[in-house]
């Protein structure tokens, strides 16, 4: 207890709540952006946390973290045109219900299950993350290696498209993290100093974040204009209403149903959001189906049910703080935003894992009672702001955002080090970026692989020296049975795929 | 060659070099320092390998005979080599893959290479602020905009509210010329 009010005490001070209320705003703002997302607010963000305090560093990336999804519920649901790739779903029926006149009620709709999913899942990461935590202390190095291995496993085995192209994926990361100066050798530095502590985290991620998404962003413009449509051109008449308590009644099953769906995802670290968008979607379309498949008033689902937007939203917000269990519990980042989180953590010297549950207990509570009050204070927010927001927001051109975005990036990876080798390594992941995405390679392997890529290799070699060069001690049941569990989760998270691709 | 194929071959193409210039490089290390990067490497050529067979297998089913639904059993032969080409079954160009394809050759690249620009420019001691005004500007322009007043203020508003945040009043580093440095020194002062 003393330690959660420690937790408070820090969260409290009016420099960090001054944060995660402009954090819950910037997010609203960013995701009502078609092109912009919390990847790319987290990787221009992450070189302004040099000179912040860390609580009010992290405060702030919580904000963000928890209102970028209903930020990009808005042009989902106005333009049919998802903000963020969560709200894909969301679009469907709310921009249904829009086109019949109920856009206050579909973005309504949206704002709530947001909060409900949000605060759902504070809850699970309140009761949890300790708890494993706690558990994970008892790990050694051979179940590290599993840990890792598993938190691999679960990204590349549920990316979608190709199988081999996320093992190079998670393969490049783990190469890249092997840079530097290790076990005696100068390794892959090709005789360039700066290369010597490893490829600087930051610079990397703006890199593969800021600057690909920024590519990518001028990409669409451009092509868009080819096409004849002018990417600039938004409906700003937005507002949102009070539910009534018909609507609260009749969207409480969905609610809650999606927020489990997602808690229990989110804790599965590489699953994501969009899996548990997808799912949940699926359930809320069963119920309804069930329910109003005789009722001629009743809209059909995808044609403006508002369980359509309730479902995904509650589902995407529920996974948001439940992937911060296996981060701050287990140091494995649960998606790509979250491995932000420990590149922001490493810059104020925290180290994600369950030793920060004993070195810094109260930055632990204080983040994980940060999320309890981002999404207290988000619903308030968004239904108040949003009119306003959205003017501002469809009022700045978007050449102005990616230049603005693509300078604030490289200045930022020019922060870190102080030097243009950031700026040089930043540019160069975004190229590997940009033409990883236009092969369909995913990212999410290469960045979880370059953080969990030391960790693997040095408890690698720790294990094999404490069984005397024995490979089998991963395996033993009696020694190291969580290892043993924890491979065969691993190996039941590739094979699942791949036998599910085979089949077809 | 599908597209889709054609880019993965690219990409295979890519990760075998890669994995046989990662196996290379690691080669002379000591046993405890190559083991680990060299199965990295050994992994991304395999998978490399894979997926240019697996590209090679969908080609050539692609490629293979097709059987009209029109007419039963009548097995239409594939396009021989120096058939004429442009009759009523050749397919028109994909718009939205011609969009795709402008808006990278037209927005993505030149956006890059203004980037590199821009950082070349800096790495040879240009500064910041007039650097990046005029980076901004070009920017701008590549990713769409046409007017003067905009273009001017968009791109002057960005690289000083970039150097205000990070250099003034988070007090990091900016690559700034000695003289802009010293001018701007009281205002640093004031955070």
């Amino acid at each position: 207890m003393e330690d959660v009010l420690q937790g408070l005490f820090v969260l409290a001070q009016p420099e960090v709540m001054v944060f995660l209320v402009v954090g819950v705003i910037l997010g609203l703002i960013v995701g009502a952006i078609p092109g912009l997302n919390d990847n790319i607010t987290f990787a221009v963000f992450i070189p302004f946390a040099f000179g912040m305090e860390a609580a009010s560093a992290l405060s702030f990336m919580v904000g963000v973290y928890c209102s970028t999804s209903v930020g990009g519920a808005i042009p989902a649901i106005m333009l049919k045109v998802p903000g963020t790739a969560s709200s894909l779903l969301t679009s469907i029926d709310g921009n249904a219900m829009a086109r019949k006149g109920k856009a206050p009620e579909a973005l309504s709709i949206a704002i709530s299950s947001s909060v409900i999913g949000g605060l759902s899942s504070s809850i699970v990461l309140i009761f949890f993350a300790p708890l494993l935590a706690a558990f994970a202390l008892r790990f050694g190095p051979a179940e590290n290696v599993g840990l890792g291995i598993l938190g691999l496993a679960s990204v590349v085995g549920m990316v979608s498209g190709s199988f081999l192209k996320g093992l190079i994926a998670a393969a490049f990361g783990l190469l890249i993290s092997t840079v530097g100066y290790h076990y005696g050798e100068t390794r892959l530095t090709f005789g360039n100093f700066y290369f010597y502590e490893g490829v600087p985290l930051v610079p990397l991620l703006v890199g593969l974040f800021g600057v690909t998404a920024v590519l990518e962003l001028v990409e669409e413009d451009v092509a868009d204009r080819f096409r004849g449509r002018d990417p600039e051109k938004r409906d700003v008449t937005v507002r949102a209403v009070i539910l009534g308590k018909r609507m609260i009644r009749r969207l409480w099953p969905t609610w809650l149903r999606s927020s489990a769906i997602g808690n229990v995802i989110g804790v599965i670290p590489g699953a994501g959001a969009l899996m548990a968008i997808y799912i949940s979607y699926d359930q809320a379309r069963r119920s309804h189906d069930n329910k109003y498949a005789d009722d001629p008033d009743e809209p059909k689902f995808g044609e403006g049910a508002p369980e359509g937007v309730a479902a995904p939203e509650a589902a995407n917000n529920a996974v948001v703080a439940s992937s911060m269990v296996p981060l701050l519990s287990l140091g494995i980042p649960g998606n790509s935003v979250s491995a932000l989180f420990i590149a922001a953590m490493e810059i104020k010297g925290l180290t994600a894992g369950p030793l920060l549950f004993q070195r810094n207990i109260e930055i632990v509570w204080m983040i994980i009672l940060a999320f309890l009050a981002a999404n207290i204070i988000m619903g308030p927010i968004a239904y108040v702001l949003i009119r306003y927001l959205i003017g501002i927001i469809y009022a700045l051109p978007r050449s102005v955002l990616a230049t603005a975005v693509a300078l604030l990036c490289l200045t930022g990876a020019y922060a870190v080090e102080s030097t243009m080798f950031g700026v040089w390594v930043a540019l160069v992941f975004g190229i590997i970026g940009y033409g990883f995405r236009k092969t369909g390679v995913p990212i999410a392997p290469v960045i979880l692989a370059v953080i969990l890529g030391e960790r693997i290799e040095t408890s690698l070699y720790n294990a094999l020296q404490l069984s005397g060069g024995n490979w089998l001690t991963f395996l033993d049941p009696v020694n190291h049975p969580i290892s043993l569990i924890l491979l065969l989760v691993s190996a039941a998270f590739l094979a699942g795929p791949l036998l599910k691709r085979a089949r077809r | 060659m599908t597209r889709a194929v054609g880019r993965d071959a690219i990409f295979a193409a890519c990760a075998i070099l890669a994995g046989a210039a990662g196996l290379i490089a690691t080669w002379g290390y000591v046993p405890k320092a190559r083991h680990f990067p060299q199965a990295m490497s050994a992994i991304i050529l395999l998978s490399g390998i894979g997926i240019l067979l697996m590209g090679r297998a969908t080609s050539r089913q692609a490629a293979a005979p097709v059987v009209q639904a029109s007419a039963p059993g009548e097995v239409v032969p594939p396009r021989t080599e120096g058939a004429p080409d442009g009759g009523p079954d050749t397919p028109l160009p994909d718009p939205a893959r011609a969009a795709e394809y402008v808006g990278m050759l037209r927005g993505a690249l030149p956006f890059g290479a203004i980037l590199v620009t821009w950082a070349l420019a800096v790495s040879l001691g240009a500064g910041y602020l007039l650097p990046g005004f005029v980076a901004g500007i070009l920017l701008m322009i590549v990713a769409g905009s046409r007017r003067v007043v905009p273009i001017v203020l968009g791109a002057g508003g960005t690289v000083l509210f970039c150097f205000t945040m990070f250099y003034i009043v988070f007090r990091t580093r900016i690559p700034e010329t000695a003289a802009v440095k010293a001018f701007v020194a009281p205002l640093r002062d004031l955070f």
